[in-house]
């Protein structure tokens, strides 16, 4: 009921932002693929065996060799078009570097990668919240300048180089965690505690890479909404400090905090490409590394189009969710 | 801290047995009120210095009545009121007090209690009702969560829902408001949940800032009765600080004029001050009206036809149209059957029809809000209406901007409200002075900018500054010096005088009325002013 | 506290929001902060003079001491000497990646600008889609294909980061003419018969090229930071042009065996490189945004 309150004065508008954006993604993904296709052409990738689909798992040398030939000449929009086609008809092509089919290469790590970002995201938002509102509620403290300082260090510093540091201090120094993989070597089933050991470090460190910024935006709005009059008016009121800072400060600086989480789905993907090599995290993002170095063209080509999709689909969670969500955005549209 | 005790021995000491003056509480009406004598507020600068926005202010509400404070915009009448609520900008100097008395008990300064008696006294003693009641609410709770919130200010946890519901009730809340957010409120819903928030816990002090900026006339009048039953009927001490005399003259038992940082009148009937106030506001000696120049025109009519080719001739029949701003025929700046719209497509208003006749003086008196700015950038060739037509003299005006001959936009000035925006901030005030006369090939020197700075009443020195280097008042009158020097036939002013103190107000309308006697232009001014447009306008078109 | 009875009200210093006008003093003004600045003149005047040094199997992780204040590497190498040429590298490739950005980014930012002021909503509506559409692409991942594409190399480097982050700037520079055709200097100036020649060269450019060095400059850690994670990653320069990623990459399973200091020190040189440039970026913020 409130939700369809909320939502009724951008009503329009947002069902056509979400009907826009969808319609944008076809065209975007049959965009970057041509162009990667395309590409291709002039270097060491061999799209030919992505527009051959899982069929190049299965063929010999020489019928390899044959194939290339013939399909080879086509050129890169035949190539891109077959390999479309195979795609959706669900066969996403063979992974040469990771010798299966890259259908199930995805479906077998992508689980991992999105248990460590969401794992991460809850962590650098909780910790982003805790930082930022404590230094916001407290402008020009001494508090407030060291975790301004912090933050910024924090944000100055490689995600891999706190991966490094993270090994060396807990696991090399301390000898406490794993350094890297998801299940300890040789026990081939995957038991809870096990891999929760195994991914303390890497979530805590994406959590890290990530926290500085939901942390610096919570420190600001929460002073913008100090600074304002509603926290003055509130004071004139009578309301205890303490509730004033904690209703009237910090939790207005959570809403924009809600709204904006989509927008940071690329920089959570940069962060889990870095973890995830130097965890050893068997997930997507290191899968996309590897596929780059070894010249795994129906790999890559693929984690594009998918990283491509989360981050178009986290920019419109984000749009909607500022339009829901924020209710000062429905009066400034009406 | 010795400064307190210095001050306080200053003022020898808290006015317990003073009994009433004139003005009083009534007989048998509860004692108390509020007393500020010798108050001063200096703020920050922001520059390390400071500026005395309050010299001495002295004043008196007893309880039971309703004392309006008047002044004009940056008169300082809402840093009196943040003084009194403790809410001055950190870093302000203030001297003199504030003297809250209630029934028998020991006198309280407002101004500078003390940290632990303020944590007391804030949201007991004085209610704040602020300008814009939505802007005051955090947009993120809701109304219920604000009353909850303030009840529990002032009474156990058990008591607060009942205690809620009675303000409620009290105050003409729907109980439907309680899930709302600020935002979702309509004006006059927030103007309620305002007062209900305000008058929760029963303050005996009521400060309200400019309570009807915005509003039309009927509520207008509803908002100046509510603030008057506050004080009649309630016994409380009511403080209304405002620009508008005709609040003043509806509802207050008392007038205080503020200007220069001082109050005056605090003795004097109230429809005297306020006479003197319309008085002196800003009458000026009658100029050449279009008869009188047509008069003079039928002796010499070659030179005055020379003078200006566009002009209709003269006729019996121009007179009578002179003074019906509303055909959008005829010579001058005309707008037929405007439909304006703002931004992406709200409507504004439609059907304007208005003439600016030349060597007359045009009014346009409509509430903030209503769209007097999105008319005056339409007539100023720098916003397309969504319907109708700009003519000048009675040919219409194609496009806007650039698309417009230079020659013709050179004929019509626009000064807008806010002067901050109206020069370049990285030129001085003298390149943005000369810029008109650059544009058409001449090359001005200083002393054309000392000419130029003396029509509007600056110092000479000013020309080397930026504009973060002067203030408003003086930021205002540079723009409107520009304006002059373009030499237009038809001068557009937005609210010229709501963001200076009275001093400057008198000075822009000088410069505007000297230029008018020497040109012969079309002036038109908007604004909410209600007297500065009676005293100035020849005709006053009302929306 | 004046002769005439001034005084400051008591406890006004503890409102809960009296800070937030003192803190106007921006991160980034501090003597720390003017610190860090020098190091980064430090790291471009020492960075030149080292030469390629002589691998000495030897002298292989020796840790910190006077002689070498950084360690050495696996290779015997002394890490100070290799670091501040990496930092070197780094820097010179953030600097050439956020330029080129940056001028993709006036070309397009300043076309669709002008051009939605002019009316001619078509083009500036498909460059703005064609931002969209860059950004919704992840920066890391499209460097890893470009650079995978075309061959681990300087160029490509800088091209993977030039390519993908100009859409900052391009926004920037729209949304500011748009903002400045409606700013009452520009509309005086229009009345006053002034062409677009003369508003763009007299009022615009000033105004849009201060904001568009300032943004070069923020990007340049951006940028740094970019080019460390494809080294780092394998996809970025070969061994004899080292940045510091490729330092730190190089040091990842010395790690394991204990050696901290070959990925740790070059990180936090790292980290105070980007500050330093942070921290500049900040200085030359105009001090007058803000002010109301």
């Amino acid at each position: 009921m409130r939700l369809r309150e909320r939502l009724h004065p951008a009503r329009s508008p947002l069902t056509g932002l979400v009907v826009g954006r969808l319609l944008l993604l076809p065209v975007l993904v049959a965009a970057v693929t041509l162009v990667m296709f395309a590409l291709a052409q002039r270097t060491p990738f061999d799209p030919v065996l992505a527009s051959l689909g899982e069929r190049a798992l299965t063929m010999d040398g020489p019928t390899l060799e044959a194939m290339r030939a013939r399909v080879g000449d086509t050129g890169a929009v035949q190539q891109w078009a077959a390999w479309w086609g195979n795609a959706l008809q669900g066969d996403l092509g063979a992974s040469s570097s990771q010798r299966a089919p890259v259908a199930t290469v995805i479906a077998q790590r992508l689980p991992w990668t999105l248990g460590l970002m969401s794992a991460a995201l809850v962590l650098a938002v909780l910790g982003g919240v805790l930082v930022g509102g404590l230094a916001g509620t407290r402008p020009g403290s001494w508090a407030d300048r060291l975790a301004g300082g912090g933050l910024l260090s924090l944000q100055a510093a490689p995600p891999f180089w706190l991966g490094l540091v993270a090994v060396w201090v807990s696991a090399v120094w301390l000898g406490w965690l794993p350094t890297g993989g998801a299940t300890s070597p040789g026990s081939g089933a995957v038991r809870p505690l096990d891999v929760l050991s195994h991914a303390v470090l890497p979530v805590l460190v994406l959590a890290l890479s990530q926290l500085p910024w939901f942390g610096l935006v919570v420190r600001d709005a929460t002073r913008d909404a100090l600074a304002g009059v509603p926290v003055r008016a509130g004071w004139a009121r009578g309301i205890a400090t303490s509730r004033l800072l904690r209703q009237h400060a910090v939790r207005p600086a959570l809403l924009p905090l809600v709204t904006v989480l989509g927008v940071r789905v690329p920089e959570l993907i940069t962060g889990a490409v870095l973890v995830e090599t130097v965890f050893s995290w068997p997930g997507v993002a290191s899968a996309t590394v590897d596929s780059a170095l070894r010249l795994d063209f129906p790999l890559l080509a693929a984690l594009t189009v998918l990283t491509t999709v989360l981050v178009v689909l986290g920019n419109l969670a984000a749009d909607v969710a500022y339009r829901v969500v924020d209710p000062r955005v429905g009066q400034r549209d009406g | 801290m010795s400064g307190q005790g210095y001050a306080e021995g200053r003022d020898l000491g808290p006015p317990a047995s003073r009994t009433a003056g004139p003005g009083g509480p009534p007989e048998g009406g509860p004692t108390g009120g509020l007393r500020v004598s010798g108050l001063g507020v200096a703020l920050p600068d922001g520059r390390g210095g400071h500026q005395t926005v309050l010299e001495l202010v002295d004043l008196r509400v007893p309880r039971g009545r309703l004392v309006v404070l008047l002044g004009p915009s940056g008169a300082g009448k809402s840093t009196l009121l943040a003084a009194l609520l403790g809410l001055l900008p950190t870093g302000s100097l203030v001297r003199g007090h504030g003297w809250w008395e209630a029934d028998g008990a020991e006198p309280v300064d407002l101004v500078d209690p003390g940290a632990a008696a303020r944590e007391r006294l804030r949201g007991r003693v004085a209610a704040w009702l602020p300008q814009a009641p939505v802007g005051a609410m955090t947009p993120v709770l809701t109304v219920g969560h604000h009353l909850t919130e303030k009840a529990r200010v002032h009474v156990p946890a058990s008591r607060v829902p009942a205690v809620v519901g009675e303000v409620m009730r009290r105050h003409d809340v729907d109980p439907a408001w309680r899930r709302r957010l600020p935002s979702q409120l309509s004006g006059g819903q927030a103007q309620r949940v305002s007062n209900a928030l305000a008058l929760l816990g029963d303050p005996g002090l009521v400060l309200a800032d400019e309570p009807t900026t915005g509003l039309d006339r009927p509520r207008a009048r509803a908002a100046a009765d509510g603030l008057a039953a506050l004080a009649h009927d309630e016994g409380r001490a009511v403080l209304v600080v405002t620009h508008d005399l005709r609040l003043a003259e509806e509802a207050a038992d008392a007038v205080i004029e503020l200007d220069g940082g001082r109050s005056r009148g605090a003795d004097v009937p109230v429809g005297e001050v306020i006479a003197r106030a319309r008085g002196a506001s800003h009458r000026m000696a009658p100029h050449a009206t279009t008869g009188q120049r047509l008069q003079a025109a039928a002796v010499r009519p070659p030179a005055a036809a020379a003078q200006r080719p566009d002009t209709t001739p003269a006729g019996p029949g121009l007179q009578a149209s002179a003074e019906d701003p509303g055909t959008g025929e005829g010579p001058g700046l005309g707008a037929v059957d405007l439909t304006l719209r703002r931004g992406r497509g709200t409507l504004v208003r439609s059907g304007v029809t208005l003439q600016v006749r030349p060597d007359r003086t045009t009014g346009l008196m409509a509430p903030s809000g209503a769209g007097k700015t999105t008319l005056l950038r339409t007539l100023a060739l720098l916003h397309r209406p969504s319907e109708g037509q700009v003519r000048l003299d009675g040919r219409p005006v194609r496009g806007t901007g650039y698309a417009v001959p230079a020659a013709v936009r050179r004929r019509i000035a626009f000064v807008p409200q806010d002067p901050r925006q109206g020069v370049d901030p990285r030129w001085t005030l003298g390149r943005s002075l000369l810029e008109p006369s650059r544009l058409v090939g001449r090359t001005g020197d200083d002393t054309e900018v000392a000419r130029m700075l003396d029509r509007v009443g600056l110092a000479p020195e000013l020309a080397s500054r930026r504009p973060d280097e002067v203030s408003g008042g003086q930021l205002q009158r540079a723009v409107l010096a520009r304006a002059l020097a373009l030499d237009a036939d038809y001068l557009l002013l937005d609210e010229p005088t709501s963001m200076v103190d009275a001093a400057t107000a008198r000075a822009v309308v000088r410069a505007v009325h000297e230029h008018q006697h020497a040109t012969g232009c079309g002036v038109l001014v908007a604004s909410h002013d209600e007297e500065l447009l009676r005293t100035w306008c020849d005709v006053v078109v009302e929306w | 506290m004046t002769a005439e009875g001034w005084r400051e009200v008591a406890g006004a210093r503890s409102r809960p929001w009296a800070g937030t006008r003192r803190v106007v003093r921006r991160a980034g003004s501090g003597p720390w902060w003017i610190a860090l600045g020098g190091l980064v003149v430090l790291v471009l005047l020492l960075g030149a003079g080292a030469a390629d040094q002589r691998a000495d199997f030897s002298q292989a992780f020796l840790p910190p001491s006077a002689e070498h204040p950084f360690g050495t590497d696996q290779a015997g190498r002394d890490l100070l000497t290799r670091s501040l040429a990496g930092a070197r590298v780094s820097l010179l490739v953030g600097l050439v990646a956020a330029l080129v950005s940056s001028v993709v980014g006036v070309v397009v930012g300043g076309l669709a600008g002008s051009l939605a002021s002019r009316g001619r909503g078509v083009v500036d509506g498909a460059l703005m889609r064609l931002v969209d559409a860059v950004n919704a692409l992840p920066h890391l991942v499209l460097g890893i294909v470009i650079v995978a594409l075309l061959g681990p190399s300087l160029g490509s480097v800088i091209l993977s980061v030039a390519l993908t982050h100009w859409t900052t700037t391009a926004r920037l520079v729209r949304a500011e003419l748009l903002a400045l055709q409606g700013a009452g200097f520009v509309e005086a100036a229009v009345g006053a018969g002034a062409g677009r020649w003369w508003v763009l060269s007299r009022h615009l450019l000033a105004h849009v090229l201060g904001r568009v060095v300032l943004a070069t400059v923020l990007m340049v850690p951006h940028a740094i930071m970019h080019e460390s994670a494809l080294s780092f990653l394998g996809l970025g320069l070969p061994d004899d042009q080292a940045s510091l990623g490729t330092i730190i990459e190089q040091s990842r399973t010395a790690v394991l065996a204990g050696h901290w200091w070959p990925a740790v020190l070059p990180g936090l040189l790292l980290v105070a490189l980007s500050l330093a440039v942070f921290a500049l970026g900040e200085r030359l913020r105009p001090a007058s945004r803000g002010r109301s």
